[in-house]
């Protein structure tokens, strides 16, 4: 039974008093990582939820898989085999073009490292609905499997994003298209360095604060520059799609699409970074070694 | 049965926002994500109405941590709009009662909209683009309200009143 006479705060100061808390979560949120493990625990209490709302379409998927004609299964074999011929082909090439560049770099005793493979794990985006205003999509592996938050995403064009929430089944993908992602990159053709910044739902890439002069064409490609320690180096990241010099500033504008339509995407590389030990020193034991020249 | 009779409602009160939860979850086109109406809100406000001593404000608050969490939206977001159109439902609450469906529905479209005026604003604070198509949900949510609150209401009276 409701009671007429139980006491309570008034509705004044219970308003006050929640308004005030979920400020204080915002800012906290957006500061700093110091609520990452208490949305994790939540989003894994939610993911039965999600997982309900996802079931009919891996149900469907399923069926169709299992259903699917032995013509069509055929030639899906036949398409991949002919991929995969021509992959080796392009992988045989990459194999002479990596021993000639270990031959020049070690005639230049340069200390650049080859590229390590990169660990990598498969995950399926699920089809769940989510915040509209943030350019994210939610993945099918979680802090169970070794995902952390900042962990690079890719797929077979480029780079889709970063880790955003981490939870144990389940996690939420930042895309290169959002506008509060921002990612290092350089031109393939020129070198040209630049940070691609997201412009939100549009899907695509502003390159701020580039002189009117910089070298850059329409169609150059852009790939990660490694300069973030997060993304691995030499990763296609998008394609310059427009440049406009006559603006009244000093700053080119110049923007980029990205490879692949991001939000359409079915599978993603979860990728980890070489082991630390491979890697350049640590900037804070960088100190120059005995006999170094100094500038 | 000897179990207290408030345990149906209870559940028919969790089982529609899991309803809600499931809604909200569910994939859709990104034109009709724009328009999606705000369900765990309309749920909320529908019980802050029928069972104003039991749903309130903190009921509020923790489904909208909840709804963040869940949608990957910044942390408080959702909270910080559904504790205010809690607190304006539970103020008013014996007078929308009476009104008909569609006076109640037209009254609701400020509240949503002032709804969605706070989730554009903490996402303009984050630095993203807001546009005017962020009030759509308001139009959307006032739109579903009464077929809403009768279904809800059908649901409260099988759980008995």
């Amino acid at each position: 039974m409701p009671s007429l006479f139980r006491r309570r705060p008034s509705l004044g100061l219970r308003l006050l008093l929640a308004a005030l808390l979920a400020l204080v979560l915002l800012v906290v949120d957006q500061r700093g990582p110091r609520l990452v493990p208490l949305r994790g625990a939540l989003l894994t209490v939610l993911h039965p939820l999600q997982q309900a709302v996802d079931l009919p379409f891996r149900v469907w998927d399923w069926a169709a898989d299992t259903l699917r004609e032995r013509r069509a299964l055929r030639s899906e074999l036949e398409a991949l085999r002919a991929e995969n011929l021509h992959l080796h082909l392009q992988v045989q090439t990459l194999d002479a073009l990596q021993a000639e560049n270990r031959r020049l770099q070690a005639l230049l005793d340069s200390l650049a490292q080859t590229p390590q493979p990169l660990r990598a794990l498969i995950a399926s985006t699920v089809k769940v609905g989510l915040d509209p205003y943030v350019g994210q999509i939610q993945i099918d592996k979680g802090a169970l499997q070794g995902v952390f938050v900042g962990q690079p995403v890719l797929d077979a064009e480029g780079v889709v994003g970063q880790v955003l929430h981490v939870a144990a089944q389940t996690s939420q993908v930042l895309l290169i298209t959002d506008a509060r992602h921002a990612i290092p990159v350089k031109a393939v053709r020129s070198g040209v360095r630049a940070i691609a910044v997201g412009r939100g739902p549009a899907g695509a890439l502003d390159l701020p604060f580039l002189p009117n002069h910089v070298d850059l064409e329409v169609g150059d490609v852009l790939v990660t520059s490694g300069l973030d320690d997060l993304f691995p180096a030499d990763l296609p990241v998008a394609t310059v799609s427009s440049i406009s010099r006559i603006g009244e500033g000093e700053f080119a504008e110049v923007q980029a699409t990205p490879r692949g339509r991001l939000d359409r995407i079915q599978e993603v590389l979860l990728v980890w970074p070489p082991e630390p030990d491979m890697g350049p020193p640590a900037p804070d034991s960088a100190a120059p070694p005995p006999g170094a020249p100094t500038p | 049965m000897t179990a207290s009779p408030i345990r149906p409602r209870f559940a028919a009160i969790v089982l529609s926002l899991l309803a809600a939860g499931l809604l909200l979850s569910a994939p859709v086109p990104t034109w009709a994500a724009a328009w999606q109406p705000p369900w765990l809100t309309l749920v909320l406000a529908y019980w802050c109405l029928a069972q104003p001593d039991r749903v309130g404000i903190a009921v509020a608050m923790l489904l909208g941590v909840l709804q963040d969490a869940l949608t990957g939206a910044p942390l408080g977001q959702h909270a910080l709009a559904m504790v205010l159109v809690a607190a304006a439902v539970l103020g008013a609450h014996q007078r929308l009662r009476v009104l008909p469906l569609a006076q109640q529905a037209l009254l609701l479209l400020p509240l949503l909209a002032v709804h969605q005026l706070v989730l554009a604003l903490v996402t303009g604070s984050t630095g993203r683009p807001v546009t005017l198509a962020m009030l759509a949900p308001a139009l959307s949510g006032a739109l579903v309200w009464p077929w809403l609150f009768l279904t809800l209401r059908d649901l409260r009276r099988r759980a008995g009143r």
